[in-house]
């Protein structure tokens, strides 16, 4: 009888163990549903599903192994770039090169005039086509990011929202919606043809040697520059500024609600408060995951078009310096020119990622209720 | 080197004896010097040879179509031939003469690249 009973007790232990596993589960798959990961899984970018594979919650808590992945492709890749971006390097050279001699033969005729403005049209036709490309892989990458920002930030601030964040996240994500939706609109509509126009503008003033058109380049480089520095450093002070002042908030409004519910209820309050913080705990698992799966996405996103760019750029950069060595300054300056076409490409690029990498480390930052 | 001393020694003869005849009969003295400069050039196509053989190679190891420098070394070749033609001109007090063959050059510099600038239209073309 007493082993009957013992047997029934551990049965009786087991199935609640279980049950309590279940439930947990359960109760996790729920708030997952709730704040929107299982969107945030389905709506991963392209590039994302290329790197990764089909990535959900489980896999942000081993981001190693995504990482490694990550690496893999992008050193695949790196070849191919590297190898293009060379070889492109490699004909500016011969066109400079040959211009150079050109106007080292044909002295200061006439006839080298049009030499140099045809080596200079040589120039820019060979960057132009490579420039072209680069444009339309920064563009790709920002509507991804524009994309895959409008299913992954209300994502993000529900789950944050739940784990205790609630005025911050409020803030940080309309603070983050409101800039990055500014900086794509302005990057695609507004900085992206100034950026063409920047590129007209010196390859003309460069072959035809002409001051006025060379200035206006300036013009444009130095509004382009200073639009993304303040835009970057507006949003990195106002997210600081309300992080610090929203957080402490939070902070404050969970305790009390903590203490008053305990004081409340004697036995029951201190059940309810245990089982909202477990609550709070589970959205902060998810939180901190989601963000991890848009990190992971934000990376692949912008690992391949920053190498290419980047790549680019150092090359531009290099034969740029290579050429103002042995030729006129006038094809050193187109060549400058079009890196910097490429370092312009890049912080577009890049000041899209940083609101958005910066939005979702601040959010996974955000206050939990101990 | 040797073609150097070659160039030198044509060009400083032909100079001493168009300047020794030149009073006497200034005819023969420019035919002379029109000589001495189509021989140096003759001298230094056969320099050049080897470095047009280099540069094709360049090219060819770069694959770089010809659109792009084929217009550069035939602007070059213009601008040595106009140059050369241009001074002979004035030379001979022919300054007119010497601004045609000028023009004539820009001219054909020009149309030699218009392949190029061909080129360069139809790409800003698909970007619009």
């Amino acid at each position: 009888m007493k082993r009957m009973l013992l047997t029934l007790l551990m049965a009786l232990v087991c199935a609640l163990s279980l049950r309590c596993g279940a439930a947990a589960a359960d109760l996790q798959s729920e708030q997952s549903a709730a704040y929107g990961a299982d969107a945030v899984e389905q709506s991963l970018p392209e590039a994302a599903y290329e790197t990764f594979g089909a990535l959900t919650l489980k896999d942000a808590a081993s981001p190693e192994a995504q990482l490694e992945k990550l690496w893999t492709k992008l050193t695949g890749a790196s070849q191919d770039i590297l190898f293009s971006a060379a070889r492109n390097a490699a004909l500016l050279l011969i066109v400079v090169f040959l211009s150079s001699f050109c106007g080292t033969i044909s002295g200061g005729s006439a006839c080298s005039g049009v030499a140099r403005t045809a080596s200079a049209i040589a120039v820019s036709v060979l960057s132009a086509e490579h420039v072209t490309s680069c444009v339309a892989v920064g563009r790709e990458a920002l509507w991804a990011l524009s994309d895959f920002s409008r299913v992954l930030l209300p994502s993000l601030c529900t789950a944050a929202a739940a784990g205790g964040a609630i005025t911050s996240a409020g803030a940080k994500y309309a603070a983050t919606t409101l800039f990055f939706d500014l900086l794509i609109t302005v990057e695609t509509d507004l900085l992206l043809p100034a950026l063409y126009a920047y590129a007209a503008m010196m390859i003309a003033g460069n072959a035809l040697q002409n001051e006025l058109l060379l200035s206006i380049s300036s013009l444009l480089k130095a509004v382009i520059k200073w639009f993304l520095l303040a835009v970057a450093t507006i949003f990195t002070a106002y997210l600081a500024i309300t992080g610090i002042l929203t957080s402490t908030a939070d902070a404050a409004a969970a305790k009390a609600a903590k203490t008053a519910i305990s004081a409340a209820l004697p036995v029951v309050g201190s059940i309810l408060s245990d089982a909202a913080a477990t609550l709070v705990s589970g959205a902060a698992v998810i939180r901190n995951g989601i963000g991890v799966l848009g990190m992971l996405g934000v990376l692949a996103v912008c690992g391949i078009p920053f190498l290419t760019l980047g790549v680019h750029y150092l090359l531009y950069q290099l034969t740029g310096g290579i050429a103002a060595a042995f030729c006129e300054k006038q094809l050193a300056n187109l060549i400058q020119g079009f890196a910097d076409v490429y370092a312009f490409l890049l912080g577009m690029t890049g000041a899209a990622s940083f609101i958005l990498f910066l939005s979702i480390v601040s959010s996974m930052k955000a206050v939990s209720v101990g | 080197m040797e073609l150097l001393i070659k160039a030198l020694v044509i060009g400083i003869a032909s100079t001493l004896l168009a300047l020794a005849i030149r009073q006497t009969v200034p005819g023969v003295s420019l035919s002379l010097g029109l000589a001495a400069s189509a021989l140096i050039l003759l001298l230094v196509m056969a320099a050049l040879d080897p470095l047009l053989q280099f540069l094709r190679e360049v090219i060819a190891l770069c694959d770089v179509s010809g659109v792009y420098t084929g217009p550069i070394l035939k602007c070059m070749a213009i601008s040595i031939l106009c140059t050369a033609g241009a001074s002979l001109c004035r030379d001979a007090g022919q300054a007119s003469a010497a601004a045609g063959i000028e023009l004539a050059g820009v001219a054909g510099a020009l149309y030699a690249a218009l392949p190029l600038l061909n080129t360069f239209l139809h790409m800003i073309g698909e970007m619009l």
